[in-house]
């Protein structure tokens, strides 16, 4: 009976992980109750919640030879296998390490490039003031896809509903978008010279203005393509305020898409 | 996809502590529900959203997800099912779609970027399509993968609303990300344009 019991729990543990390629299911849109009692809206953004994070590639041709041989000796372990076949991968690992290490430490970039190209891109992050441009694209694009007018409330956030204690510029509002990046930098897989990608995280809330109440919250997030580190650092840093100035743009329309239009279906 | 997994995890550590007829009955209802989850909303070809005709959704592989499905032309003609879809019907209770009026489509086609094949750039957004197919206007670049996605735009008692952006419902687990919060979606359908 016990045995049966095992059997069938890892059947099931094993359909489980079959699904494990299936979408999750997304938070729902606002309830039309919700939107119906939207009234005067406002909008305004609060500072980013944390610091940037920024994985980029290994730094010089050591970082590169580490991260090199513990990817060449996992790949030598994940390898399919059977039988005794499973033990020969255990013995080739360290031939993976000794290979994936002098080719990570060839494949590199030198330190002082990589720290040149991180700080170029992280002070492209600071000069574009991303929330407010954020904060001002979500207001243009509801003006133009809905029937609302967001009225831009004082930025003096020092707590987490502070926005809804601000007095708009054009008077008092019901409901108070607040957006809030809670995630930014750039994201790169830990090997020694992989793609780097950009990456903006937001919090989107809707705040009943009398009280500072939670109506509605869902997350929103932007990442860019991959590309090469080099190719984000030339100009001082350049493509990456190009590629953050659509980034944000997309995710403005996300955030209106969600909060006035999306209904969801079957 | 993490929720219900758990969740059926705890569920099975009770079934130790009921009789066995009890347990006979859970498991005898557990088993479809196994089933479900694996030849259900995992199967190739499941979407969100409107479903594509053409480009079709071709073939999910394992570990890279859905291969580019080959397009006849570097002006090819989209198209998708209608909308309200039955099911949209069946499901309304409330009637709501009774109330739609001015139904229309937005189609959007992003460039894949190098890695992973993620949507990089918008390259081709139209808004208000009256028609369930649409062939764009200006030529894709040659032998390059592209993502495309569609939805319905309509009207809810004067009200502006959309449905979600079509995309496949698998996603892939190398990106780490939680897919349903992405914009665009790594899960926009693919296809290739074909070389010169």
């Amino acid at each position: 009976m016990v045995a049966r019991g095992r059997l069938l729990s890892v059947l099931i543990g094993g359909t489980l992980l079959a699904a494990g390629g299936c979408a999750s299911v997304p938070a729902p849109p606002p309830s039309e109750e919700v939107r119906a009692g939207l009234g005067r809206l406002g909008i305004c953004s609060a500072p980013a919640s944390t610091s940037g994070e920024w994985n980029m590639p290994a730094k010089g041709g050591w970082a590169g030879g580490g991260r090199g041989a513990a990817v060449g000796a996992l790949s030598v372990l994940a390898a399919p296998c059977a039988g005794y076949g499973c033990a020969a991968n255990v013995l080739l690992a360290p031939v993976g390490a000794v290979v994936g290490g002098i080719a990570g430490s060839a494949m590199a970039e030198p330190t002082t490039v990589v720290k040149e190209a991180e700080a170029a891109i992280q002070s492209a992050f600071a000069d574009l003031r991303i929330p407010d441009l954020l904060r001002d694209q979500v207001a243009h694009t509801a003006r133009a896809e809905t029937p609302h007018s967001l009225v831009p409330q004082e930025d003096v956030a020092d707590t987490d509903t502070s926005c809804v204690r601000s007095e708009g510029v054009a008077g008092p509002v019901d409901t108070v978008l607040q957006i809030s990046i809670h995630g930014y930098g750039t994201k790169a897989a830990w090997r020694p010279n992989p793609p780097v990608f950009l990456f903006l995280d937001t919090d989107v809330r809707l705040l009943r203005a009398a009280d500072g109440t939670v109506i509605y919250s869902r997350k929103v997030a932007w990442m860019s393509a991959g590309r090469p580190l080099a190719e984000w650092a030339v100009a001082n840093g350049d493509p990456v305020r190009e590629e953050l100035g659509r980034g944000i743009q997309y995710l403005a329309e996300r955030i209106v898409d969600v909060v006035f239009l999306l209904r969801s279906v079957p | 996809m993490n929720a219900p997994t758990w969740g059926m995890a705890g569920t099975l550590g009770n079934v130790r502590l009921m009789n066995a007829c009890e347990r006979h009955k859970i498991r005898a209802r557990l088993w479809p529900l196994g089933l479900v989850f694996l030849i259900g909303a995992c199967a190739p070809g499941a979407v969100v959203g409107l479903r594509p005709e053409y480009p079709p959704t071709g073939q999910l592989f394992r570990d890279a997800g859905y291969d580019f499905v080959a397009v006849d032309s570097l002006q090819p003609t989209f198209r998708w099912e209608s909308f309200p879809r039955e099911q949209d019907l069946a499901a309304d209770k409330a009637g709501i779609f009774g109330q739609v009026t001015a139904v229309a489509y937005d189609l959007q086609i992003w460039r894949a970027g190098y890695t992973f094949q993620y949507p990089a750039e918008r390259v081709y957004a139209k808004q208000g399509l009256t028609e369930t197919s649409h062939r764009i206007e200006q030529p894709l670049a040659s032998a390059t993968r592209y993502s495309w996605t569609v939805r319905a735009r309509f009207l809810v008692n004067g009200e502006p609303r959309v449905t979600e952006w079509s995309m496949y419902e698998w996603e892939d687990a190398r990106l780490r990300r939680p897919f349903e919060e992405l914009f665009p979606s790594p899960r926009y359908f693919r296809f290739i344009t074909p070389a010169q």
